[in-house]
This record gives structure tokens, C-alpha cells and sequence, in this order.
């Protein structure tokens, strides 16, 4: 089993920075990316293979109880809020909305950090409402890193912002910066 | 404080105390819980506790007692709802169009909606047979395993309120009909209406555990997301039983990001793999 991740959350303006972030993820990065970004639930089809043009690595929307495997990027499904299991595994679920949102940042962060611990690398982008915080919160506390978007630099700050308000942004960056600290995540051996 | 709670967000119940009320309600019900995920499981219990407005410190320090009306509303709350009206549209139009014709020939059809805490599913395949299939004999029947869910259900009550996501699904399925004929507004709250619940049947049902007799085979069972929170050990024994309910030929559908569990594929035939719909080999094994 993989023993650290990465995981991104997003809103509105945040499309742009991830397809930029995915696009410079190296083919074998050892480990699991899981991003959950807020979309229209009708557009349940396509997502994936949109963002699968911009990474060497494969893009997966999951199904319920998926196996977690390393050098795979795993989008948050349409509608279902995505979490991790403790068994390694990937678990959906369709309960109610979390900060108006499903899927919910706040449930795939904090399940993530039950998880991964130390070993987690969270970023928050540019977003429309404070999903997200809490989870990013839950990761610093559980000893994982924690980066948020440099506000001025998004086309919605309200995510980020929030993450700076509630004290769970380890570092604010601009997206150049983000992408240097992920490679330093990626080198690192944990 | 109940308010905490519901949000659960991040101030869900800890593990220990949920294993702990697990317990409890596991062994003076009878009730075998140890199969729900572990995370869901906190979440759910944390918000039907906060709607039940019981403090779990309350229940582990047994002063809180439970009966078993709570029992059953705690039920209703652990399994997953269905979130809204023609969730996942692109299926129902595929049901409309590809599966529902053939499920009717025998002009009486009989449908499933299996494990069933909310009435979303219901209510979308009654306005799907009412517009298209109206002159065909259809008996519904519903399971849960919580008589709060089903008189929530029989009574039109919706688990969610979507309004916005309903009319733009609606639109989807029907253009511009009129949607005003299915659903009634009664104390701010949108129903729907109980004269197309009229021969609904409804049963109460442990998913596993069927003990009735009368259980009749089926042309169609609708179990969509209802396997999420348990482990794919359970899904496979609760897949096992949907497989005898259903007739030879006779359709499931599921999540779209869902799954049949490895040992139950080989009873089904794939008919769309993109919507979860599946079709019973005539040969079981």
C-alpha cells in the first residue's frame, strides 16, 4: 500500500490550475493524487477523460470501494462525495450535501488525513464558499502539509481565504510555487 | 450541542464512542451493524442522533435509552437516501427508452425499489410509467428496512429538497410538461402527490434477511446506491438475494459508480455498463 498522497481541492477557478498542476505530475510520482473539485452535476461523463489529456498519469473517477493504487489521479465522481477508507480502499457515498457541496472537499480532506496522517500533502485553489477548510485544518492537525492558493492570485479567493482565516494553510503560494513544493513532496522519501 | 452535530462536518462522533454505540444497539436489538463503514457510520449516526436530539455521551454512559421507534428511525438515517428526483438522468432516459418496454410486455410488470430509506426512485419510475406506459397493469413494490422511511415515503415526502436539480431533471426526462400534476406544496413543503402512490406496495425488509414467503419475483429491481456504505462481504450476500427476487431475464439497476460485487457478475449480463443496468442469466449460476 501507498504510504503518502496528495490531495487537491478546488471551486470555481480552479479548473485552469489543475490541468496545469496534473499536467506537470511526473508518470511515475509513486504515489495516489486525489482531487475533488466542485462540477455540474450534469456533466456526469467526460470529465475525466478531459482532464486525462493534460497528464501522463491515468485519471480514474472511481467506483465505490476501488482499490487506492500509486501513479493514478483520482477525480471526486459527479454527485457522490469520495472519501478514504481505512482499508485502503476508495468509498462513495450520496449523503447530504456538505457546505452545499457534493462532492464535499471537507470529507475526501479529512478522511484522507484519518489515512495518510503525516504523509498528506493538502491543497486548497481558487473556490466560491469555505468547503474545504475544516478538511485542510483536519490534515495540519494530523501533522500533514497544507497550502492554500495565493488569494490575489485566484479567480474566486473566498476557498483559500478561508483556509488563511481558520489558520489551516500551512503556506500561501502562488500556482508556480505550489507546483515547486509538490516536487519537493514527491522527492522526499517518507 | 445538537447544532454541532449537524453540520458533521468535522465534529462527527468519535470512533470510539460509535463502535461503542454500535455495540449497544447491536446487542439489544439483535441488530448486526458491524458491516457499515466505519467513517459513514460516525457521520450518519452523528446526524440521526442530532435530529433524535440524543447526546452520545448520553448513550454510553446509558442513561439515554433507546426503543425501538428510535431504533427505526436510526435505520432510515444509517442507509443512503436518493438525493433527488431522476438522479443520474442520462439512466432514466436509457430505462425510458430501452428497458421499460420490454420489462411491461407481460402487461403486468412488477418492480422492486430495494432497500429504499427516501421515495426519489419511486416517485421518478411512477411519472416515468404514468406519461409513457400508462394503460399497463405496473405493481410497485417498495422495501426498507425502517417503517419511518416507508411512511415518509408513502406519504410523499421527499428526503432532500432539490427543487432546482427536480426541474432541471424533469425537463430532461419530459421537455416541458407540466410537473405541477405530480408534486402538491402543503406547509411550505414539496410532496408528491399520494394519488399516484395509490397501489403502491409497501414491506418492511432487512436487507439479508428475507423471511417472507410472499415475496414475489420481480421484472425489475431499482437498488441504486444502496450498497455504498456496507463492505463488498455484505453487498455480495445482499446481491444474493436480489438475484432470487429477480425473475429470469429481469433487469437491476444500480449506482452509476457502483459496482456488482465479483462473485455475484457471472448471475448478470452487462446491458449498459455506463448506467448499471444489467440483465438476469436465465441460468442463476
Amino acid at each position: 500500500m501507498t504510504s503518502k498522497a496528495i490531495v487537491i481541492g478546488g471551486s470555481a477557478g480552479s479548473f485552469k490550475v489543475v490541468t496545469k498542476i496534473i499536467s506537470l505530475l511526473p508518470k511515475n510520482i509513486g504515489f495516489p493524487v486525489f482531487i475533488c473539485l466542485h462540477r455540474l452535476r450534469s456533466i456526469r461523463i467526460g470529465f475525466a477523460e478531459t482532464l486525462g489529456i493534460f497528464s501522463t498519469l491515468q485519471i480514474v473517477e472511481p467506483s465505490d470501494k476501488e482499490l487506492i493504487e500509486p501513479n493514478k489521479i483520482y477525480i471526486a465522481p459527479s454527485n457522490y462525495h469520495m472519501y478514504i477508507l481505512q482499508n485502503g480502499r476508495i468509498g462513495l457515498s450520496v449523503e447530504e450535501e456538505l457546505n452545499h457541496s457534493r462532492p464535499s472537499i471537507d470529507m475526501t480532506f479529512i478522511t484522507a488525513s484519518e489515512f495518510f496522517k503525516k504523509n498528506l500533502l493538502g491543497i486548497i485553489l481558487s473556490g466560491a464558499n469555505n468547503d474545504g477548510a475544516n478538511g485542510l485544518l483536519k490534515i495540519k492537525e494530523n501533522g500533514g502539509l497544507t497550502i492554500a492558493q495565493q488569494p490575489k492570485e485566484c479567480e474566486v479567493s473566498v476557498m483559500p481565504l478561508s483556509c488563511i482565516e481558520n489558520n489551516s494553510a500551512g503556506k500561501i503560494l502562488t500556482i508556480n510555487e505550489i507546483i515547486k513544493n509538490i516536487n519537493i513532496f514527491i522527492s522526499n522519501n517518507i | 450541542m445538537f447544532e454541532d452535530y449537524s453540520n458533521a462536518s468535522i465534529d462527527i462522533i468519535n470512533e470510539d464512542v460509535a463502535q461503542n454505540i454500535k455495540g449497544i444497539i447491536s446487542k439489544k436489538f439483535s441488530l448486526d451493524l458491524t458491516f457499515f463503514d466505519s467513517f459513514v457510520f460516525r457521520r450518519r449516526l452523528t446526524i440521526a442522533l442530532s435530529f433524535l436530539r440524543i447526546l452520545p455521551e448520553n448513550i454510553v454512559s446509558k442513561t439515554q435509552k433507546f426503543n425501538t421507534e428510535t431504533i427505526d428511525i436510526l435505520m432510515s438515517f444509517l442507509h443512503p437516501c436518493e438525493t433527488e428526483l431522476f438522479r443520474d438522468t442520462d439512466t432514466w432516459i436509457f430505462l425510458r427508452d430501452k428497458i421499460l418496454q420490454k420489462v411491461i410486455s407481460s402487461n403486468n410488470a412488477n418492480i422492486l425499489i430495494y432497500n429504499a430509506t427516501s421515495g426519489e426512485d419511486l416517485y421518478s419510475i411512477l411519472m416515468l410509467i404514468n406519461e409513457y406506459f400508462p394503460l399497463i397493469n405496473t405493481e410497485i413494490t417498495v422495501t426498507s428496512p425502517s417503517q419511518y422511511s416507508l411512511k415518509n415515503i408513502s406519504e410523499g415526502i421527499f428526503a432532500q429538497h432539490k427543487n432546482r436539480s427536480f426541474l432541471l431533471n424533469y425537463k430532461a426526462i419530459f421537455g416541458n410538461k407540466d410537473a405541477s400534476k405530480y408534486m402538491e406544496i402543503n406547509n411550505n413543503n414539496l410532496l408528491f402527490k399520494k394519488n399516484f402512490l395509490n397501489n403502491v406496495i409497501y414491506k418492511i425488509h432487512v436487507p439479508g434477511k428475507n423471511t417472507d414467503t410472499d415475496f414475489k419475483q420481480f421484472d425489475l429491481v431499482i437498488c441504486r446506491n444502496k450498497m455504498l456504505p456496507f463492505t463488498i462481504e455484505k453487498s455480495e450476500v445482499f446481491f444474493e438475494e436480489i438475484i432470487t427476487f429477480l425473475k429470469p431475464k429481469g433487469y437491476l439497476v444500480i449506482g452509476t459508480n457502483e459496482n456488482l460485487p465479483p462473485k455475484n457478475e457471472s448471475a448478470f449480463q452487462v446491458i449498459s455498463f455506463n448506467k448499471k443496468i444489467f440483465l438476469k442469466k436465465t441460468d442463476d449460476k
